[in-house]
Parts: structure tokens; C-alpha cells; sequence
């Protein structure tokens, strides 16, 4: 009976935050009453989004809701504030890279899984869901507002920048960020130097062995453009990661230069550098001799990004390399 | 004595092969080359790190983990007169699982070494938790009462681990990785670790197997030989908590290991509990290297994760099991 006795006041203890979330979320502001009526005509527009689903969306929508960080990013750089957002992937709160930019706007959950709670309670006139193809999380969303697939497999930051302009009538804010980076562009292809056309390595490092970022990968993408190498050992097809390197292999991942990072974003994480140096086969690598390794934030670098990630990422790429 | 031959002769065999093969630059011929000091020194650097950073921890780690991991099964079986009993049902597995999920959750865990920490200690308080749960009440430790205290308390755990891993989005790349098992990434140094622990539960089989032998014959008959069955199975119990907290602690759990080991081992004992419990180690040893050696070859230059390998040899052991005519569930060396 003792133990039972101590297993309920631990239970106890373990259900008091919930408890408190529930009757947070009970007490939470009530739903005010929408004081235009549904029937009120907004003007609408049909579109083909990046699934090729037909969407009425309205024509100048305001109150929009990002479930991607690709989205959220894309948004930013237009400037409009979302009215609510997911996490980013890996990460308890929205992606790192951002910061300063998220204040005000209400975290709606994990990424791609929001409390529909949220949803509904962020009144959205238009929903942004990018790279996901899930028909039924697509669906229930619908019942809240329209729903666009932002872009597919085959989309680029790019693409997504371009459309998301057209879908909010942001047109003349997607060409200026367009410039703005063109801009960036040029001026780290000129820090650059005659490190142009060197051959470069993105890695994610886990004590069990690293991954190198595949061909089609968001950072791979941006160091192209910056006229940057995959090493031939990389050339790869995907958009994604590789599997698990084994550490006989690891001269796979040796380049010209290598950036290397982790995904934990926690304060005092030992950084992906530290736990690489623990490791001899990283220690001779060539590029780790020639000092030509720099450690990035993993959750920008070997995630899906959008243009505020792609300009994060040609700034570090020059700051690495103009050294 | 022909089991010892053979397991024997497959043990050097496996061994051989695991130094031997893995990268794509570093063959038998070069190695060779590399003992007679016949290589220019570049290579012979090359050679040398692979050998003494990667492939000889590799192998040594195999060795350790998997004899413990088969002894480990044998014992549990033996204890639990229950051939389909596995260590996590003791609550190892999940003990060690949340150690490291709260090691990476809050004490931002990123290194071999600290998950190794924080897995055996997770281990120990798994273990000490189904002992005392299963040992209070009449008749002790109880064959039963073990396997049902320790399915309580794995599901606690799991539990856990899913809330943890609910609130904690950044555990679950780094988690995901751990549970999988590898013996990519080990240093000789964290294999030596663990050895005093696996020689000191090696030394307590030994110990004890005349005990256990007596076991089988059921309490009553042990009693009366003079034998106590509930401080056997405590006994017992520890060095299997020892071998198998040891083995998580270096290279995540590798599960089915203690199922498919003592039943190879069965296969060569003919009711001797002293040669079951040393074959089941020895088996072990051989399936870990045979597996190892596919986790590394199988998608090379990648790694398959060890639990993968294990489980496709391990399944169709358990539906053979299952399915063969004279299955009672009854353990015997």
C-alpha cells in the first residue's frame, strides 16, 4: 500500500501541468463572435498550387498561417507577420535563425502537427503548407480556411518566394528581396575570390558517424549558385541527407572546405566541432589539417530553409571562406 | 567438446574478417603490408587509424558485447525457465533507453561517453526497480513475478520516454539513432570500460552454475541439493543487469541478441549448464561480428543500424521457436 500510496502523489505531480494546460486552454480567450458574417462577399480568386489542387483563396489575404519553416521564412522576407506558425523541424520553438524576427507571432505547435485549438483561435483567412502532402491533415485544415501547398519536390526557395508573392499580391516584395539577394549574391561570390569553383562539404555530425547533405538539398542549392563544388564523391540525387557515413569512409566528406554542425539547439550542447575532434579519422582529414572546417548552426545549414535561410547561408559561405 | 570447436573456430574466423574487411582502402594485402612496416609512411598512418581507432574497437567491442549479451540471455532463460525470455524485460532496456533520452532532453548528452552514463545508470534503476517490485512477498523472487514486474516497468518507462520525447522535438534525431544500436563510433578505451563489470558477472556465472543447473530440476529439488533458489536468481539476475546495462551502455540495445544465442547454444549443450552458458556467450560473440560485419558492408560506405541486422536473423530463430512441435516455453541448458 506504501508504494501505491507514493505512486499516487507522484502521479500527482506528474498530472499537475497538464492539469494546468487543460484548464488553460478551457479558460483561454473565448472564440469572439466573427462580427462579418460569412455570407459577406469576399472577394475570391481560383488557384493552382504547388500539388496542382484547385484552391479558392481570397484575393488579398491577411491573417495567413505558415506550417512550414520554409513558409514562416518565406513570409518573413516578404514581410508579412504570420498570424500563427509551427515550429521548426527538430526544434521546441521557431528555427534559431530567426530570431528576433518571430516575436509576436503565436507558435501553433511541432512542425506540420498544430493544435487545431490554435488554428481556429488564430481566425485565418488563408493556410500555408508547404512540402507536405498529407490529404488528410490538408482536409481538417480546410475546415478552418483554404488551404495552398507552397511547393513540392521539385521547388526551390525560389519558387516558393515567387509564388507565395503572387498568392498574397506581394509581387513588387518578392522581386526587392529577389535583387536584395542577387546583391548578397554577387558581393560573396567577390569575397570569394579565386575560392571560386572550390568544392565544399555540408555535414551533420552525430557521434555514431555523419551525413552529408545530398545534391539537392536547400544549402547545397544556394552554394551553387555561389559557384561552389559537391565533392565527387557526394554527387548525389536527393534533398535530403545521406545515410550514416561509416568512419573508414569518412574522407567521403573531405572538400576543399567542410561545414559541419549538429541539429541540438539546446545553450551548452557540446558543439559539433568538439565532438569531431574526439574522433582520429576526423582528425586526418585533409581539410581538417588545412583548417578549412567551419562549424554552422546544423538547424539552418541541413534543413529545408527558405530565402531568409539562403541569405544566412551565403554570408556564412563567404565570412567561411574569405578568411 | 564439439561445440567449442566449432564456435570456436567461427569466433577467430569472424574476428579475422571483421579487421579485415570495411573500408574500400584498406584490404588483408595491405595490412599485411602494414605489420611487415612495408608501407610509405603516409599510408602506414592511414593504415594505422583504421586499425587501432576503428576496426579493432569495432571487433573488441563486438567480442565483449556480444558474449555478454549471450551469456545474459542464457541466464535469464535459465532463471526464468522461459526460452523466450529477454533482457528487456527486466527493465534494462527501458531503464537505459530513458537515461539516455533525459540525458540528451536535458543535459544536452552529445557524446558517446556521456549517453554511456547515463544509459547505465538509467539501466541500474530499471534493474533495481523490477528486483524489488518482483522479490517483496512471499517466496521471493519468483519466475512470474519477475517477468510481470518487469513488463510494469518497461511500459512506465516507454511511456516516459514518449512524453519526454513529445516535449523535447530536438531528442528525437539524436534518440532515434541510439536505439538503433551501433558499434560504429567506439574507442578502445570505452570498450575496456566495461570490462571489469563483464568479468566480474563472467566470474559470478561460474560461480554459480552449479546452482543453476540444480534450478532446472525446479526449487524444491535445488532446495533439498542444498541450493538457495531465490538467492540464485537475485544473483543471477545481477550479473545479467551487469552484462546487459554494460552492453547498452556502449552500443545502444541490440535487441533479440539474448534470444538467437542460447538457442544456438542449446543446440550444442545437451542439458550441461556449464557448456550452455559459455557457448551462448561464445554464440553471441559470432552473431554480433557476423552482424557487424553486413551493418558495415550491407549499404557500405554507410551504416545499417546493428538492431536492423539482428532482427532479420533473429526473427525467423523466434518463429522456429515458436512453431516447433515439442514448445512448452520450458528452458533447459
Amino acid at each position: 500500500m506504501k508504494i501505491l500510496k507514493k505512486l499516487r502523489t507522484f502521479g500527482n505531480v506528474a498530472g499537475l501541468p497538464a492539469a494546468f494546460l487543460f484548464i488553460f486552454s478551457a479558460c483561454g480567450q473565448p472564440v469572439p463572435e466573427s462580427e462579418e458574417s460569412a455570407t459577406e462577399s469576399v472577394s475570391l480568386r481560383t488557384i493552382t498550387d504547388a500539388a496542382g489542387r484547385t484552391v479558392e483563396i481570397p484575393s488579398n489575404p491577411t491573417r495567413v498561417i505558415a506550417l512550414s519553416e520554409a513558409d514562416l521564412d518565406a513570409l518573413l522576407a516578404l514581410g508579412l507577420k504570420p498570424v500563427g506558425a509551427c515550429a521548426g523541424r527538430g526544434q521546441d520553438g521557431f528555427p534559431r535563425y530567426l530570431e528576433g524576427k518571430t516575436e509576436g507571432i503565436p507558435l501553433l505547435g511541432a512542425l506540420y502537427r498544430p493544435s487545431f485549438d490554435r488554428v481556429i483561435q488564430a481566425e485565418p483567412d488563408l493556410i500555408l503548407l508547404g512540402g507536405w502532402a498529407d490529404e488528410g491533415l490538408a482536409a481538417q485544415l480546410e475546415e478552418v480556411a483554404p488551404v495552398v501547398v507552397t511547393y513540392g519536390g521539385e521547388d526551390t526557395w525560389k519558387s516558393l518566394l515567387a509564388r507565395l508573392g503572387d498568392l498574397l499580391g506581394r509581387e513588387e516584395q518578392a522581386s526587392a528581396f529577389l535583387a536584395g539577394y542577387q546583391k548578397e549574391l554577387a558581393n560573396a561570390q567577390a569575397r570569394l575570390g579565386d575560392r571560386n569553383g572550390a568544392t565544399v562539404s555540408v555535414v551533420r555530425w552525430n557521434p555514431r558517424g555523419p551525413m552529408f547533405m545530398l545534391d539537392g538539398s536547400f544549402s547545397r542549392q544556394v552554394l551553387k549558385e555561389l559557384g561552389l563544388k559537391t565533392p565527387e564523391a557526394q554527387q548525389l540525387e536527393g534533398v535530403a541527407h545521406s545515410p550514416v557515413l561509416s568512419f573508414e569512409e569518412l574522407h567521403l566528406i573531405d572538400a576543399d572546405h567542410v561545414f559541419i554542425g549538429t541539429l541540438a539547439t539546446e545553450g551548452e550542447a557540446r558543439t559539433a566541432m568538439d565532438s569531431a575532434m574526439e574522433t582520429p579519422a576526423f582528425q586526418q582529414l585533409p581539410a581538417f589539417r588545412a583548417g578549412a572546417v567551419s562549424e554552422v548552426d546544423g538547424s539552418l545549414w541541413t534543413s529545408v530553409g527558405g530565402p531568409l535561410a539562403a541569405m544566412q547561408v551565403l554570408q556564412d559561405t563567404a565570412n567561411a571562406l574569405s578568411k | 567438446m564439439r561445440g567449442l570447436w566449432i564456435l570456436g573456430v567461427l569466433l577467430v574466423l569472424t574476428s579475422a574478417l571483421s579487421l579485415c574487411l570495411g573500408g574500400s582502402r584498406t584490404g588483408p594485402a595491405e595490412i599485411l603490408e602494414w605489420m611487415q612496416h612495408r608501407l610509405p609512411v603516409e599510408d602506414a598512418a592511414y593504415v594505422e587509424m583504421v586499425m587501432t581507432t576503428i576496426r579493432f574497437p569495432r571487433t573488441l567491442g563486438a567480442i565483449v558485447v556480444g558474449s555478454a549479451l549471450g551469456l545474459a540471455g542464457a541466464l535469464l532463460q535459465t532463471v526464468t525457465r522461459n526460452i523466450l525470455a529477454e533482457t528487456d524485460i527486466l527493465g534494462i532496456n527501458g531503464g537505459a533507453a530513458l537515461g539516455v533520452v533525459i540525458g540528451i532532453s536535458y543535459f544536452s548528452a552529445e557524446t558517446m561517453l556521456s549517453w554511456q552514463l547515463f544509459a547505465i545508470s538509467g539501466a541500474l534503476l530499471g534493474t533495481t526497480l523490477v528486483m524489488w517490485t518482483a522479490s517483496r512477498g512471499r517466496g521471493g523472487l519468483q519466475p512470474l513475478r519477475l517477468v510481470l514486474a518487469g513488463l510494469a516497468i518497461a511500459s512506465t518507462f516507454q511511456g516516459l520516454i514518449g512524453y519526454i520525447l513529445l516535449q523535447q522535438q530536438n531528442s528525437l534525431d539524436q534518440y532515434r539513432f541510439w536505439v538503433l544500436g551501433s558499434l560504429s563510433g567506439l574507442s578502445t578505451a570505452a570498450v575496456l570500460s566495461i570490462l571489469p563489470a563483464c568479468l566480474l558477472a563472467f566470474g559470478l556465472s561460474a560461480w554459480l552454475y552449479r546452482g543453476l543447473h540444480a534450478l532446472q530440476l525446479g526449487d524444491d529439488v535445488a532446495s533439498s541439493l542444498g541450493h538457495r533458489p531465490g538467492l540464485l536468481r537475485l544473483l543471477a539476475v545481477g550479473a545479467v543487469t551487469l552484462l546487459t546495462g554494460c552492453s547498452i551502455a556502449l552500443t545502444g540495445p541490440v535487441v533479440l541478441l539474448g534470444l538467437a544465442a542460447p538457442y544456438f547454444a542449446r543446440g550444442f549443450s545437451k542439458g550441461d549448464m556449464a557448456r550452455f552458458l559459455i557457448y551462448s556467450a561464445l554464440s553471441g560473440a559470432v552473431i554480433l561480428l557476423a552482424a557487424d560485419l553486413l551493418a558495415r558492408t550491407v549499404i557500405a560506405p554507410y551504416e545499417t543500424p546493428l538492431s536492423v541486422i539482428v532482427v532479420f536473423l533473429g526473427t525467423p530463430i523466434l518463429i522456429r521457436l515458436a512453431r516447433s512441435s515439442d514448445f512448452t516455453g520450458e528452458a533447459s541448458a
